[in-house]
């Protein structure tokens, strides 16, 4: 956990460092979006090689998944109320975010 | 959706190449996800360091974010509560338990092991690591549905390292620093919890 914080802290130092670098940038953004699937792959190859707990997914592990899906659920379906309720007052937008307009979307 | 099934596709990839012994010894090698995890932190914080938005939001609105963390929270519990009633091995009190581990699996299932046994670490590593799993595999679909909080809410305690990389790309950068103060407090209040409701 403290390594992947460190590195975390390394990259934004050098993020603020070359900030207007902008292809290194730009370049750093398109490494790290398939870098995800690199990451996935391996999650999946560390649960793949388990032969003990998580790996075997018995009645157990498919009760905990069930959980799994509920509390993503649950917590996504408590973020929006608090959005409508809280965040939508100040940016007086229509669509409940925390940043305005639409700009959050990915742009292409 | 596209991106949804090539992220399955690959975490499919690994794990029955994992299983079925196709990959190459070093693949398996326990550290790997480590290193992939750091290379990616480095990279999403050289996006979130050289752009002024993430923090524009922190400055903005301050200490009302951690009403993020608390609502992701309140929500998980409430919905593990219910569901609990429908699963013959689990009693309310340990799926809330397990609940309030909000995806930081390593942490709750060894908690859960020590204070009441292997049958609940199992629970509780499905849980949480289901929890990760899906919130990454998922974030496509959950920013464009139900907007850019919803992975950030996801991830619950491991959208400050796992699941960051997939919010930054599919969220976007504004919701880099929210998803970092989010994931703190889960990670910490997280833990607290799955001893106080296993103590109970």
């Amino acid at each position: 956990m403290f390594l992947v914080l460190l590195f975390l802290g390394l990259g934004m130092v050098s993020g603020f460092l070359f900030r207007r670098r902008t292809r290194l940038i730009r370049l750093a953004d398109r490494l790290m979006a398939w870098m995800l699937y690199g990451l996935l792959f391996f999650l999946g190859v560390s649960l793949g090689v388990d032969r003990s707990g998580a790996g075997q997914l018995g009645s157990l592990g498919l009760q905990g998944l069930a959980l799994a899906v509920s509390g993503i659920a649950g917590s996504i379906l408590f973020t929006r109320l608090l959005s409508a309720q809280f965040f939508r007052a100040s940016t007086g937008s229509a669509h409940p975010e925390l940043v305005e307009g639409r700009e959050a979307r990915r742009e292409a | 959706m596209k991106r949804s099934l090539l992220m399955l596709a690959a975490f499919l990839a690994g794990l029955l190449g994992g299983r079925w012994a196709l990959l190459p010894a070093c693949f398996a090698h326990p550290r790997l996800v480590l290193y992939a995890l750091c290379a990616l932190l480095f990279l999403v914080g050289i996006g979130v360091g050289s752009d002024p938005r993430p923090w524009a939001v922190l400055r903005a609105r301050g200490l009302s974010l951690l009403l993020i963390p608390l609502a992701t929270l309140l929500g998980t519990l409430l919905a593990v509560a219910l569901t609990s009633s429908l699963l013959p091995a689990v009693t309310l009190r340990e799926a809330l338990a397990v609940g309030s581990g909000c995806g930081y699996y390593t942490l709750t299932s060894v908690i859960a092991r020590e204070l009441s046994g292997p049958p609940l670490a199992v629970v509780a590593l499905g849980a949480n690591f289901g929890r990760e799993i899906l919130a990454l595999l998922l974030a496509p679909l959950l920013a464009r549905f139900f907007g850019p909080l919803a992975p950030v809410a996801a991830g619950g305690a491991t959208a400050m390292d796992t699941t960051l990389p997939a919010i930054v790309e599919f969220s976007g950068k504004e919701y880099a620093v929210v998803a970092l103060l989010s994931g703190a407090v889960l990670s910490v209040v997280g833990p607290l919890l799955v001893t106080a409701f296993l103590s109970l």
